[in-house]
């Protein structure tokens, strides 16, 4: 079955359940069992990464519209990389570092090497991408 | 490049992402919500002792960490140190790499083991005359998730420091001119303390011995020794009774002081602290 066939991609489903379904539920889940834990900062939380993880899935889902190795689906995938890294810095809170309490005592956490593990995937995300679009493009090229 | 390597490079990096997420939601979701927790003792839960022996006072108390996130904390490093409103050093406590497991509950014990005869006098002076805030900063440093998290405390708590010779003062006339005396060593001086510490020394100048006893157990007695043009020297022993060591401490020192060109000179010398049990 070709590709533009399809009427929901797989990759739309999973983006669907792993940035929006399964991370609302967690925070709806932590907002009940901890009641006493300050809304603010997970409100904010769903602020930015629902809109993004929404972003994910319509990518998800337009670029199985183009083969793979047409410059659109490149521009596509890359595309949804970036919107990734977005994300994941939307869930972390935006910042390198974020403050929380520990017990009565307030405590910070330094995020700094997890963001490089973040953009470290992200650049082989894109080499992938990159790659696979110039296999394909020669396909392509071949063909026509 | 082939379509099979293609399909590993695709793996590798769908492996990555996945676990790159499950960690963000898994870890950080657990650490934002108390996962981790720290108790730290509150004032009434530190013991006391003394060994008359070595002449040290120890501190015994400990701290919990609660670790219910998905990994180790790790090289835990403390540092506490409790500084005086005047800005003095009376305590620094260090610990280094220690460790909680996963889903474990661990208490740390803190022995501060202070030497008496380390402490400087003046340091004592501050504690004995002045009611002050002391400061108790805490900083700690430690690793979570492979080193991928950094954590960090910085907190300063103030608690309110009575001294115990300054509530004393007011049941005998002399008592502000020697607290006075004795406390100019440290304390910042104003030009209230100045009169205080002007008359105090004038007084002291003249008498050959002063002795002050209290009924809960203060004692203080001066003696003075020979006079060397403008200055004068002076044998001091305060006793301090602390319930909380059932006993005394007594602080031995001699001194040289007097008024030179109007302004008060104080050298402190041979200084012996010195503990005795009830």
């Amino acid at each position: 079955m070709p590709a533009t066939d399809r009427r929901i991609s797989i990759k739309a489903i999973i983006a669907l359940l792993f940035y929006l379904i399964i991370p609302l539920t967690a925070i709806f889940i932590i907002i009940a069992t901890y009641p006493e834990l300050s809304k603010e900062r997970f409100v904010t939380m769903v602020y930015w990464f629902v809109p993004l993880a929404i972003i994910l899935v319509l990518i998800s889902q337009a670029s199985i519209r183009y083969p793979k190795g047409h410059n659109m689906t490149f521009f596509l995938d890359i595309t949804y990389v970036v919107f990734t890294v977005l994300w994941l810095f939307a869930f972390i809170g935006g910042g390198l570092s974020i403050t929380q309490s520990w017990g009565e005592y307030e405590f910070t956490l330094h995020l700094w090497k997890y963001v490089v593990v973040i953009l470290f995937v992200a650049v082989f995300n894109m080499i992938y991408y990159t790659l696979e679009w110039k296999t394909y493009r020669k396909e392509i090229n071949q063909a026509s | 490049m082939n379509k099979e390597k293609l399909r590993l490079i695709r793996i590798a990096a769908i492996t990555m992402s996945v676990m790159l997420g499950t960690l963000t939601m898994c870890n950080l979701l657990t650490v934002m919500t108390h996962g981790i927790e720290l108790e730290i003792p509150d004032e009434g839960q530190y013991t006391w002792a003394i060994d008359p022996v070595d002449m040290k006072m120890i501190i015994m108390s400990e701290f919990t960490v609660k670790n219910h996130g998905a990994y180790d904390i790790e090289n835990i490093d403390i540092n506490a140190r409790i500084i005086t409103g005047q800005g003095k050093e009376l305590l620094n406590y260090e610990e280094k790499d220690l460790a909680v497991s996963s889903g474990s509950d661990k208490k740390f014990d803190i022995i501060l083991d202070i030497s008496l005869n380390d402490i400087e006098l003046e340091n004592w002076l501050t504690l004995l005359y002045m009611d002050t805030t002391l400061s108790l900063v805490v900083d700690i440093d430690a690793e979570y998730m492979f080193g991928l998290i950094h954590l960090t405390v910085d907190e300063t708590l103030d608690r309110d420091w009575i001294a115990p010779l300054s509530s004393y003062a007011p049941e005998h006339d002399i008592m502000p001119w020697i607290l006075g005396a004795f406390g100019s060593y440290s304390m910042a001086i104003d030009q209230q303390i100045w009169d205080i510490q002007k008359t105090a020394v004038e007084y002291l100048m003249e008498v050959d011995e002063f002795y002050y006893a209290s009924e809960d157990g203060y004692e203080i007695l001066v003696t003075g020794q020979n006079s060397s043009g403008e200055l004068r020297e002076l044998e001091c022993a305060i006793t301090i009774p602390v319930d909380a060591l059932s006993g005394n401490i007594m602080l031995e020192y001699s001194m040289t002081f007097g008024i030179v060109n109007d302004i008060v000179v104080i050298n402190v010398q041979e200084v012996k602290v010195v503990y005795a049990s009830n």
